[in-house]
């Protein structure tokens, strides 16, 4: 389903103000410095805050509209999202957990295989890892079978190994279930790797400069430093700024 | 016997008193949290005040008062018919009142707090409506603070004098709690048996006092 999002937003110091469209199966990479309005742009999409004026459309279906006055509740939108804080329910199992949004065992039974975390079904989540936990609230996101997944920084906590092991399975999800994605990050390499599409944001305004001075000064994570040629060459290999 | 007839008789009359308040702070007031938690109407501040009150008021006032709500010259009585006042009920109900504020005020703070708000959000977000959100996330979450603030509200209960005085009359073999038989004892210059009482309240009091220190380290 294509999404389309025209919304305004009264954020002091700043407004959000911004247009964004993209499809079923496209990956999403939202960037731009912390407190751009990236954070603030899922939770409108996901329904969690309502935007002063615009509108929200998902496929056919309505979500905002401050013209019609329509608001559908984040449990009508059918959306996979994982906080930037990653929080799980701690009166309940990992298994529980993911089990709280998915229709069937067998679900259960694969994102736990699939994410490597089988061993922990019957732990709290007070007695597994920061990753371990991102790991979690990832296959609690996808359990729900979402038609749209929202992430806020979604690998922040986790060890390199367990990064990209987890980057390439979301990347084959989401091809598999045809799905679109908004990926927040702060890691350029990472977004380079997954997204298929940039959405820079600076100032709650979609920005055209924001990136190219981060990859020009060299102003980006060691990492993302280290990986400098291969950050810029999906840019040649037909990626392009959403603007 | 350390303690005679006449003191086992508030001693019961306590017992029924703490555990028919306690009954009632169960599904009037952990309602009331919750909902307060979750209310920003006009009516759900007012109801917010009105429970807030006998943190600050006088007790004796509020007993008053109450007396005045369900006394013999109340349009309520109608309805109780003199069920209420100088008997079990009125103790229960100033036992009731003292203890509302203890009960709801924590369960509002945890069910606003951040970490709820977030697992609200989760959950909204999951699919959840708002009834399965409150039973499947918000209460098991403010499950030891609602049985704190029952701990707290016992032990309020406990040392209640002034509401029980005015909605129960202290009437000996009646409406004469342990609170009210200590004062009684002193009053009639039996100091030991004072004495007696005062440590069994006082050992019931610390024995409240360690178990909701032990849920609170473990919230």
């Amino acid at each position: 389903m294509p999404v389309t999002i025209t919304i305004k937003k009264k954020l002091p110091p700043y407004s959000l103000d911004l247009s964004l469209s993209f499809s079923a199966g496209e990956l999403i990479a939202v960037l731009g410095p912390s407190g751009a309005g990236k954070s603030t742009l899922i939770r409108l999409i996901a329904g969690l805050d309502s935007p002063d004026e615009g509108t929200i459309q998902f496929g056919n279906t309505t979500w905002f509209s401050s013209r019609d006055k329509i608001t559908t509740s984040p449990q009508q939108r059918k959306i996979g999202m994982v906080f930037q804080e990653y929080p799980l329910f701690p009166h309940l199992s990992v298994w529980n957990n993911i089990a709280f949004a998915a229709p069937d065992t067998s679900v259960i039974e694969s994102l736990l295989s699939d994410f490597n975390i089988a061993h922990l079904a019957k732990q709290k989540p007070a007695r597994i890892s920061g990753g371990e936990r991102q790991r979690v609230a990832l296959c609690q996101a996808l359990a729900s079978q979402p038609e749209l997944l929202l992430l806020d920084e979604p690998f922040s906590a986790l060890d390199i190994n367990n990064r990209q092991q987890i980057r390439r399975l979301l990347k084959r999800i989401v091809r598999e279930q045809n799905i679109p994605v908004l990926h927040i990050t702060h890691d350029l390499e990472e977004a380079f790797y997954l997204a298929d599409r940039f959405f820079v944001m600076e100032n709650g305004r979609e920005s055209r400069t924001w990136l190219s001075r981060q990859l020009s000064a060299g102003r980006t994570t060691n990492s993302v430093y280290d990986y400098k040629s291969l950050s810029i060459q999906p840019l040649q290999q037909g990626k392009h700024l959403a603007v | 016997m350390i303690l005679d007839s006449a003191s086992l008789i508030p001693l019961v009359l306590t017992a029924k008193v703490l555990f028919y308040a306690t009954l009632l702070q169960l599904f009037i007031s952990v309602p009331i949290g919750c909902w307060l938690s979750c209310s920003r109407t006009v009516f759900s501040s007012f109801v917010d005040i009105l429970v807030s009150l006998p943190l600050v008021f006088p007790p004796i006032a509020t007993g008053f008062f109450l007396l005045i709500i369900f006394g013999r010259k109340s349009p309520l009585n109608v309805v109780f018919n003199d069920t209420i006042i100088f008997q079990l009920p009125g103790l229960v109900l100033a036992a009731f009142v003292a203890g509302i504020p203890l009960v709801v005020k924590p369960i509002q703070a945890a069910m606003n707090s951040s970490e709820a708000n977030k697992l609200a959000e989760l959950a909204a977000v999951l699919g959840k409506n708002k009834l399965t959100i409150l039973f499947a996330v918000l209460l098991p979450l403010a499950k030891k603070t609602i049985l704190a603030g029952l701990l707290l509200a016992v032990g309020r209960s406990l040392g209640e004098v002034g509401m029980s005085m005015m909605l129960g009359g202290n009437i000996i073999g009646r409406t004469n709690t342990i609170s009210l038989e200590i004062y009684n004892a002193v009053f009639e210059g039996e100091f030991k048996r004072a004495a007696i009482l005062s440590l069994l309240l006082a050992a019931f009091s610390s024995g409240l006092f360690i178990a909701f220190k032990k849920l609170s380290s473990t919230t």
